[in-house]
């Protein structure tokens, strides 16, 4: 008997212990518990869209929103989840006591804020809206023109239909976009903005644009202009003038008034000094160094810094472009027509 | 003389391993190379897509849909499907589309000519009048940014052509789609993003992708006779000093083979074409003088990938030979046990599929990690017999025949996309 038991628990055993280890392969091939595709990105990738979902969400609260502004009084609604909104029907300053709101906060009419007062939930402002200084906002949506006053913070997101002018040493944590223009005073930070229209200044006369000095062109990925490629550094003396797209190996730096046709890629740092242009994309693996008074007409992409010294103009109000590195150091006066994205840190100088 | 040989084999499959180490541990902990990712303003250029499509009645209506609804400029857009010497309805579905959206699409039917994708492609570019074209086969079903993100990096004039990232559709259909989504996630996710990372050589996959025209023009336009257009053209592109660039983030779902004799026929056209490549351009790519160095060794060993097979085989013969013939081989059998499992190159190792699903964020998954073994194995036994009768064509006077990937879908797709 103990012959016959001995070899075959010793298999049952050794075979138990071989097939221990592809005990969870069997059993997620039998339940097919993680068998689904992998997601992929279906969305377009709109800066728009916290903001547009935000529009929905309130949507069902407009005819009680209408009704506050016409009685001028403040009420408290519920949406369909279960949320709590406040609705302010009062035109000009809000003579509210709250310095924190915990609910949605729905302003029908023009609002004027205090200072130091925090939301902890979206805001709507459906006509414009004025912020105190030190406001927090966790994220903001404005029909119509909206000002932070200095030192404002969103945490989310803000989209503004109309202007936005953003105060001194505000922080707006992630999206930031309007459909007209941003203008930002000195010391403000930012990571994602987008507009047709962002100056670093409150001076509206910054907003010359290029389209009269740039020809509308859709050259920026150089089609028809040929590649010169150079190995080591390339250097354009001042008000030399080169046609085509230019690729260096090493480092690139273009002296005063100098110009390129068409794009330059270094692999390595960029160096533009004063009032030189570039009509196509600006493309470097290291730090973008931008002088004053430079033009640019395509993207301006760096893999480590970029830096923009004041009366740069990238991009044209018909042709939007993006300026995006992981760290942006823009100065007063500058404009950039499109996207401006810093993924880690982007900064407006004094 | 056989312990040397043995020795060799050894010594290059561990190269191939630390290979798959460097560029796992470097998508593990290494900052990631996205230059591109951000550009989503910008004055988007006039955009060719060129969609292959040979016998493909299943699934071309679901990218001709697909394409139609995708974010891009419509007047800059122009579709046009290859539909090349299709015995089936493949003309019939893309012509009904023509009709119902006028002015979008540009078919172009091939009635006649030499077989093979980059046959097609060739014959097509008389169609192309935009300088950036991209190229999709017809199984795959692109997401609405797709285009703009696979466009963007040509705003860079060093870019001569662009990679996005391949997700198996249907997955869940049998062990091999499972095992396929792995392979693919480990292919995709680990390898050819650390080898953007780390700016060696990202391949450029033949679908999913972006090609400059000019580029293409100047290094001779589509190779008819490569069987593996794709690895032919990222070469020919880094020889003449442009770069293939990886978009991870460029997502789209393709559908893999849900039958074991398909994907061996897969694989094995796959094994013939990248070593044809690899005869091609072995000698000549360490001595590109423009080419940095980092690239030409990921180059020369991206070319070796697949021949990698038979010589891990070899290398069990050999440890077999020499252990019965008494030979000190000691710890040798060791590591060629221990290290070939993780030597394969495209197949993915076992330790960059474990690092994907993480990437990935999928959980469940991994525990069909065991079972690559299985995938790994086939792969294994596929790529030696297509080196084989490679070997013995030239002898056999046969030539070299390309054979299409069959599909399975029988409904159309409709796919759920993450929110922003």
């Amino acid at each position: 008997m103990t012959s016959v038991w001995a070899p075959l628990a010793l298999t049952a055993v050794t075979g138990a212990m071989l097939a221990l280890p592809l005990a969870p392969a069997l059993v997620e091939v039998w339940r097919r518990k993680d068998a689904g595709p992998l997601p992929v990105r279906g969305d377009n990738g709109d800066i728009r869209n916290f903001a547009l979902l935000f529009r929905q969400r309130i949507e069902p609260l407009q005819p009680a929103l209408i009704s506050c502004a016409q009685s001028n009084s403040v009420v408290e609604a519920r949406l369909e989840n279960g949320d709590y909104a406040l609705l302010i029907g009062k035109d000009g300053a809000c003579n509210l006591d709250e310095e924190r709101f915990s609910t949605l906060v729905l302003f029908a009419r023009q609002a004027l804020l205090h200072d130091q007062v925090i939301f902890e939930k979206d805001v709507y402002a459906a006509a414009g809206l004025c912020g105190g200084r030190n406001n927090i906002f966790r994220a903001l949506l404005g029909e119509n023109n909206v000002t932070l006053a200095e030192a404002s913070q969103v945490l989310r997101w803000i989209h503004v239909e109309g202007e936005l002018a953003v105060g001194r040493n505000s922080d707006l944590g992630s999206r930031c976009s309007s459909q007209k223009v941003i203008y930002f005073g000195p010391g403000c930070r930012f990571q994602r903005v987008h507009a047709p229209t962002i100056a670093t200044s409150n001076s509206a006369p910054l907003l010359s644009t290029l389209s009269n000095c740039i020809p509308p062109t859709h050259a920026t990925t150089g089609p028809n202009l040929g590649r010169s490629r150079i190995h080591g550094s390339l250097h354009l003396g001042s008000g030399e003038v080169l046609l085509g797209n230019i690729v260096a190996t090493g480092a690139i730096c273009i002296e005063e008034g100098g110009r390129i046709h068409g794009s330059a890629k270094g692999n390595g740092d960029i160096e533009l000094r004063r009032q030189t242009r570039i009509d196509g994309s600006l493309i470097s693996t290291g730090v973008i160094r931008i002088g004053a008074h430079c033009m640019i007409k395509g993207p301006v992409l760096a893999e480590h810094e970029i830096s923009i010294a004041p009366g740069t103009r990238i991009g044209t109000p018909g042709s939007p472009t993006t300026v995006s590195a992981p760290r942006i150091r823009i100065a007063p006066d500058c404009v950039v027509h499109g996207t401006l994205w810093a993924r880690l840190e982007g900064s407006v100088g004094e | 003389m056989l312990l040397y040989l043995f020795g060799t084999v050894i010594l290059l499959i561990c190269i191939y391993m630390v290979r798959h180490y460097c560029f796992t541990i470097n998508r593990l902990i290494n900052e990631q190379r996205h230059p591109y990712v951000d550009i989503d303003t910008a004055d988007w250029p006039a955009v060719t897509v060129l969609i292959a499509a040979h016998n493909e009645e299943a699934v071309v209506a679901d990218i001709l849909r697909a394409l139609l609804e995708i974010d891009y400029p419509k007047e800059r857009l122009t579709i046009v499907p290859v539909n090349d010497r299709s015995s089936d309805r493949t003309r019939e579905i893309i012509d009904s589309f023509v009709e119902r959206y006028p002015g979008r699409i540009q078919p172009f039917h091939r009635v006649s000519g030499k077989p093979g994708k980059a046959a097609a492609l060739k014959d097509a570019m008389a169609y192309v009048k935009t300088e950036i074209m991209l190229v999709f086969d017809a199984d795959y079903v692109p997401g609405k940014a797709l285009v703009r993100q696979l466009v963007a990096p040509f705003f860079d004039p060093e870019v001569g052509s662009v990679m996005g990232r391949v997700v198996p559709l249907n997955v869940g259909k049998k062990l091999l789609t499972r095992l396929l989504d792995l392979e693919r996630s480990g292919g995709y996710q680990v390898d050819q993003q650390a080898r953007m990372n780390l700016r060696f050589v990202p391949q450029y996959g033949g679908t999913v992708a972006g090609v400059r025209k000019s580029a293409l023009e100047e290094i001779g336009g589509w190779n008819e006779n490569a069987l593996a257009e794709d690895t032919d053209l990222t070469f020919r592109l880094l020889l003449a000093g442009w770069k293939t660039v990886y978009e991870n983030r460029a997502e789209c779902y393709e559908e893999v083979p849900e039958r074991w004799p398909v994907r061996v026929r897969q694989i094995m056209r796959w094994a013939k074409g990248h070593n044809q490549v690899m005869v091609r351009y072995a000698t000549s790519l360490p001595r590109c003088g423009h080419v940095s160095w980092r690239e030409r060794l990921d180059g020369l060993l991206l070319l070796g990938v697949y021949a990698m097979a038979p010589v891990m085989l070899l290398g069990w013969l050999l440890a077999l030979l020499l252990f019965y013939a008494g030979a000190p081989i000691g710890g040798g059998v060791a590591v060629l046990a221990l290290a070939a499992f993780t030597t394969l190159g495209n197949f993915a190792a076992f330790f960059e599929i474990a690092a994907a699903t993480r990437l990935d964020g999928s959980r469940l998954r991994i525990r069909l990690l065991p079972c690559t073994l299985l995938g790994f194995s086939v792969s294994l036994v596929s790529v030696c017999r297509a080196t084989w009768q490679q070997i013995l064509e030239p002898f056999q006077r046969k030539e070299l025949v390309w054979h299409k990937t069959e599909r399975s879908r029988s409904e159309p797709v409709a796919v759920e996309g993450r929110a922003a």
